[in-house]
């Protein structure tokens, strides 16, 4: 039977979860504790199945039926030069490596000074011990909310991970200078990257964090990022996920707004088998704002799947999102955004688009845009557009004297640059815009257009 | 002597639970007059046009307003309406989905009822309307669309002086009737403030610049500072005002 | 068979809430006696139900494969509603009004059955001599007046209830029953299936216009009672009808059920354009007593070039859960939802539309106003989807909420599942309020408060509205004013 085979499989999956989760369970006594709750999470939640609304449209079937090894996640001899296509040269000094799941001093660099900003490794006790304040950051931050936790995935992340950085800017401090977090897979396995970053009081960091995966092999990178923005202080994050044609990323990104805080995030998904963003905005003061955008660009039997909630706590914030993707192949695409407004948070502003460029007969979207609102005094809208280029502006093209292909290029690569121009650095969009083209119809004049549009 | 419209006395005002606005002003209007009132940003010109017209925003500390006999502090916005006072916003609003022509009748009617007059029904509204139309130059597809909805500055506030003619109130309180307009839409809506002036109404004009005045001539013209009139004259007032800036005047 | 107590006359002045109060206009009960069976369902009630309406073995077989789909289904838990749970066994599943039934003349019917449509404020006599309208009217379970009937036979239209169409056209129905909504097809529609009493059946022959408003009007009367009524309308080939559906209910303080199916088809280039104005009883302002509104509706655009326009004003129910759809399986073929759902109180709504897109070239509008007042909540919940063979297919929903004060709760759940890329679907959605500056506005021009409040809902309803059939869009305005007034502070 089908249905059995799964539940044995979903079955191992828990135990190998279980038997990983006791040999890495940290001698920090604050960690331990989330890590031991996280362990309760699991086995309350089980094993997610596509009732669950948020899972509706997810197949479970990859991460199964690879028989992923939980434990051979290693770190492997990896030269710099073969990174060479990740690395954004505007962050060269200030880099963070980890591969399959564990840190690289080897590959990292870093020049920020630390008076401005403290990076610590969960895997380095003695470091981690001598930080003051670590106890409450990590009590009140590290995996918040875990005994409530609906994320199988995340709580599996907390349970298991032999890493995590911890970033803590300073309060006041403006850094210009742009961090790089480089998360590497090329082993066959289910890894965990962790990333927990806390902004003091007007402080303000840029960061760009990439999953690339270096072996085409089937993985599993399992991500999570937690970050505080405290009062009037600002982040912008981007991330890229660069993973190999196998590679299936998990991902969960929370982000805690307080009082005036600025959080402009990015997303793009332009490699991988299949990726699934889990993104929760909590704006918890008033005068936040979110901005949160993302793009998928997706061919052959690829998968992208974004399962977005912005939480209104409060009234007087501000939030939009703007999410677009382009199908072509038999790709698959599910956008699940929800805007939630709570009682009494009047003055509220919250927008969402979602736009999807489906450019073949056998490629699927799935678009719930979601609206739950309990103040009146609030303005939401949310919108959501599926369809093909408009012939008309094709036309208009032609009529001007641009070949077909160019056109069709032209009016795609158009679709994009509105998120991509997001992305704060130079180098960064340029490689989106390659990797955007190679995703895109063979069939279209790379080099000119790519010349054209740079 | 001529009829009595409003006489304002002492009158002082605060947003509510706000800062006070008004500081104790006086000012007696008569049918037949034309008063402006000029003032320096933040001098509470808006102020006095919502207060008068009844804005819950507001709140009436002290002082009297004696409107035709009646105390208008004491009525709502819309029996203040009813009773014959008319406001021209500077900023009229867009109201989705309700059609222009049946709001003007609603409104018509609403006053025609509190006067205890017989309601219009459509077809008699229409040929009044029509009438109104011609005198402001305006097209009667304009009825169809929907209240301000997607109006351009000019077409709102010839709506307004619309709305006002069909109305025919016994006092006109123009809010910088003349912001955000062409010379064309200004002396469209001009033409509809002088055809509705008559010996038995009165006007008064709020605005920051001579310009309306050269089009609708004021009988009187009032400075206005610090949420009180510190000047009163005659037309030649307004010219002082373009000349020397407000700052001399005030002082 | 056994008699029920006979529930107290409450027509008393008071009860007949004058417009200046939020009560329900028509929360009276008619003093008529009925024949009610037991409480209670078994296969026995559903064979005696059969055994009454002297139905043909076929109805008896449908009715019992229904009971087995529900036996072993669940309430659906789903919607953002907040169901208490039903006592399935303690609902009257039968009641008729004793008097025996006539189709035939007016003069026949129970006075006390008239008079309780003149409170209604819809007349038979009167509607009888309106030209346009023809009325079927369902009181609890059983048709009792069906106006214009013979005019419509002579042009070879069928309107008639669906128990004497199950006797008289049993093959058109037989054809037709479950042909939409199968037995099988949700826990609510399965009992339907199983103990239905009555209902209207419609059938346009081929090119045909139907030249009256065909009309039924729904009241629930006896207490403890649940109603189970069923349409079907087939609108042949080239053909056209307008129906339109009006739900009332006394004012009782315990939950009355109501679980209705309509189906309806559509044939090559019909058009069939349905309308429900629904006023159950809402409940009280705290929640107690009102009717549960689980009903399905759904139609299929079987031929080509069809059409089928759905508009529905619900102001009342304490729980409505309901979702008229269409199956565009026709190639051309267009479906249209117009929807206005008002909640006030502790009313609960989820309600919404699906529309499958199979054949080629399908379009769907979906209008959807929502308007949320006192401690309500209120959902839009639609699906759209477009199949892999549905070439050119096209869809625009717009869904906007109204919230009025801040105790309640105004949700859109749009469901967009997309194959290929020949199909263009938008949607969009907003919230609005109504602010204190457009109601000062209007104020300035003399309109009072509650005039204000119905222009500004009135303009948010437009859209819908304009759907409507003249007469119901003016009682659709009146009754949101109703429900809505007290309600803006």
């Amino acid at each position: 039977m089908q249905l059995e085979e799964k539940k044995k499989k979903e079955i191992e999956f828990l135990e190998k979860v279980f038997r990983a989760g006791s040999s890495t369970l940290s001698n920090i006594s604050p960690i331990a504790d989330k890590q031991k709750k996280a362990v309760e999470r699991i086995s309350e939640l089980g094993f997610p199945n596509r009732k669950i609304e948020d899972w509706k449209y997810y197949d479970f079937s990859p991460i199964l039926d690879n028989f992923l090894s939980f434990d051979t996640c290693k770190i492997t001899q990896i030269e710099k030069e073969s990174l060479k296509d990740f690395l954004f040269p505007e962050c060269e000094k200030n880099l963070l490596v980890t591969v399959n799941g564990h840190f690289s001093e080897k590959l990292s660099n870093f020049s920020f000074s630390k008076e401005d900003i403290s990076i610590l490794n969960f895997n380095d006790p003695e470091q981690l011990k001598s930080y003051q304040g670590l106890d409450d950051l990590v009590e009140k931050y590290f995996a918040e909310g875990i005994e409530n936790e609906s994320n199988f995935f995340k709580a599996c992340n907390t349970a298991l991970l032999s890493n995590a950085f911890l970033l803590k800017v300073k309060e006041g401090v403006q850094l210009k200078e742009t961090l790089q977090i480089l998360h590497i897979s090329n082993e066959h396995c289910f890894n965990q990257t962790r990333s927990l970053i806390h902004l003091g009081a007007n402080s303000k960091i840029n960061i760009i964090v990439t999953y690339v995966g270096l072996a085409e092999i089937p993985f599993v990178n399992n991500a999570v990022i937690e970050t505080v923005l405290e009062e009037g202080s600002e982040l912008v994050l981007d991330k890229i996920q660069d993973d190999t044609q196998k590679g299936i990323l998990l991902y969960d990104l929370k982000a805690k707004l307080l009082k005036n805080s600025r959080f402009e995030y990015s997303s793009l998904n332009l490699k991988a088998n299949s990726s699934r963003d889990k993104i929760s905005v909590d704006i918890d003061e008033e005068g936040a704002h979110a901005d949160i955008n993302g793009l998928y660009i997706l061919n052959g039997e690829r998968k992208a799947h974004n399962v977005i909630t912005v939480n209104h706590n409060v009234g007087n914030s501000t939030s939009s999102q703007l999410f677009k993707g382009i199908l072509s192949d038999k790709a698959r695409a599910e956008f699940n955004g929800a805007i939630n407004v709570a009682r009494d948070a009047n003055g509220t502003d919250a927008e969402q688009m979602n736009r999807h460029l489906v450019l073949s007969d056998e490629a699927h979207v799935d678009s719930r845009p979601q609206l739950n609102i309990l103040a009146d005094d609030v303005k939401c809208a949310h919108g959501s557009t599926i369809g093909d280029l408009e012939e008309d502006e094709i036309f208009y093209l032609l009529s001007r004297g641009i070949k077909k292909d160019d056109a069709l290029a032209m009016l795609t690569l158009s679709f994009c640059d509105e998120v991509i121009q997001k992305v704060k650095i130079e180098s960064a969009r340029q490689h989106i815009k390659n990797m955007a083209l190679e995703n895109l119809d063979t069939q279209m004049h790379k080099a000119n257009i790519v010349h054209n549009l740079r | 002597m001529s009829e009595q419209i409003i006489d304002i006395k002492e009158l002082k005002a605060d947003i509510v639970d706000g800062d006070q606005i008004l500081k104790g002003l006086n000012l007696k209007i008569n049918a037949g007059e034309i008063h402006a009132i000029m003032g320096p940003n933040g001098s509470g010109k808006s102020t006095l046009s919502k207060i008068l017209s009844g804005h819950p925003a507001y709140e009436i500390t002290d002082g009297a307003i004696d409107f035709q006999g009646k105390d208008l502090v004491e009525m709502e916005a819309d029996e203040r309406a009813n009773s014959g006072l008319f406001m021209a916003f500077q900023y009229p609003l867009e109201i989705a989905g309700v059609n222009n022509l049946e709001f003007l009748r609603m409104a018509y009617n609403s006053k025609q009822k509190y006067l205890g007059l017989e309601e219009a029904d459509p077809l008699d509204f229409d040929d009044l309307i029509e009438e109104k139309l011609s005198l402001l130059n305006m097209k009667s597809d304009f009825l169809d669309r929907n209240l301000n909805e997607g109006f351009s500055g000019g077409e709102k506030k010839k709506n307004e002086i619309l709305q006002m003619l069909v109305l025919n109130p016994k006092l006109v309180v123009l809010d910088e009737i003349d912001s955000g307009l062409d010379v064309d839409a200004l002396r469209a809506v001009a033409a509809g403030i002088n055809a509705y002036k008559s010996e038995g109404n009165a006007v008064l004009m709020i605005t920051h610049y001579q310009r309306l005045l050269d089009y609708v001539k004021p009988d009187f013209v009032h400075i206005l500072s610090g949420g009180k009139i510190v000047k009163s004259g005659d037309s030649s007032l307004a010219l002082e005002v373009e000349k020397e800036g407000y700052d001399l005047l005030a002082a | 068979m056994q008699n029920l107590p006979q529930t107290e006359e409450k027509t008393s002045t008071d009860m007949f809430a004058s417009l200046s109060s939020q009560e329900y206009k028509y929360g009276f009960s008619t003093d008529i006696e009925t024949d009610s069976f037991p409480k209670g369902l078994s296969e026995e009630v559903i064979r005696k139900i059969s055994a009454i309406k002297e139905e043909p073995e076929f109805m008896l077989e449908f009715r019992l494969k229904s009971y087995e789909a529900f036996k072993n289904m669940v309430d659906p838990d789903w919607a953002k509603l907040n169901i208490p749970a039903i006592d399935y066994q303690d609902i009257i599943y039968y009641s008729a009004p004793k008097a025996k039934p006539t189709k035939e003349s007016l003069d026949e019917v129970d006075p006390e059955i008239l008079k309780t449509y003149e409170k209604l404020g819809i007349p038979i006599e009167e509607q009888k001599r309106l030209e346009g309208i023809a009325v079927d009217a369902i009181f609890d379970s059983v048709s009792v007046a069906n106006t214009h009937k013979k005019a419509l036979a002579e042009i070879g239209i069928i309107f008639c209830s669906i128990s004497e169409a199950i006797k008289e056209h049993p093959e058109l129905v037989k054809k037709y029953i479950g042909s939409v909504v199968p037995h099988t097809d949700n826990f609510f529609s399965a009992l339907n299936g199983a103990v239905f009493s009555d209902g209207t059946f419609v059938y346009i022959p081929p090119n045909t216009k139907c030249p009256l408003e065909l009309s039924t009007n729904f009241r629930i009367n006896t207490k403890g009672s649940g109603q189970f009524e069923r349409t079907l309308i087939v609108c042949d080939d080239e053909s056209y009808v307008s129906y339109l559906e009006g739900c009332t209910a006394p004012a009782f303080d315990e939950n009355q059920l109501h679980a209705a199916v309509v189906e309806l088809v559509a044939k090559e280039k019909s058009e069939i354009k349905y309308s429900t104005v629904q006023n159950w009883y809402a409940g009280d302002e705290n929640g107690v007593g009102g009717i549960y509104n689980f009903v399905t509706k759904r139609a299929k655009c079987e031929g080509r070039d069809s059409k089928v326009s759905w508009t529905q004003v619900e102001t009342g129910s304490a729980i409505t859960w309901k979702y008229p759809s269409c199956i565009l399986q026709g190639d051309n073929s267009i479906g249209e939802f117009y929807s206005v759902a008002l909640t006030n109180n502790m009313q609960q709504a989820d309600t919404g539309t699906k529309m499958i897109h199979i054949g080629k070239n399908t379009k769907s509008t979906i209008i959807s106003k929502g308007i949320s007042a006192g401690k309500s909540s209120n959902s839009y919940r639609g699906l759209v989807k477009v199949t892999p063979n549905a070439k050119g297919a096209r869809n625009y929903t717009q869904c906007d909420s109204m919230l009025i004060g801040s105790t309640n709760a105004a949700n859109t759940f749009p469901y967009i599942e997309v194959d290929g890329k020949s199909a263009k679907v938008e949607h969009e959605a907003s919230t609005s309020k109504i602010s204190e500056e457009q109601l000062f506005y209007l104020q300035q021009r003399g309109i009072n408060v509650e005039d204000a409040i119905g222009l500004i809902i009135s303009g948010f309803c437009k859209d819908v509205f304009k759907e409507l059939p003249g007469e119901f869009a003016a009682e659709a305005n009146q009754l949101m004013s109703l429900q809505l007034e007290n309600s803006v502070g």
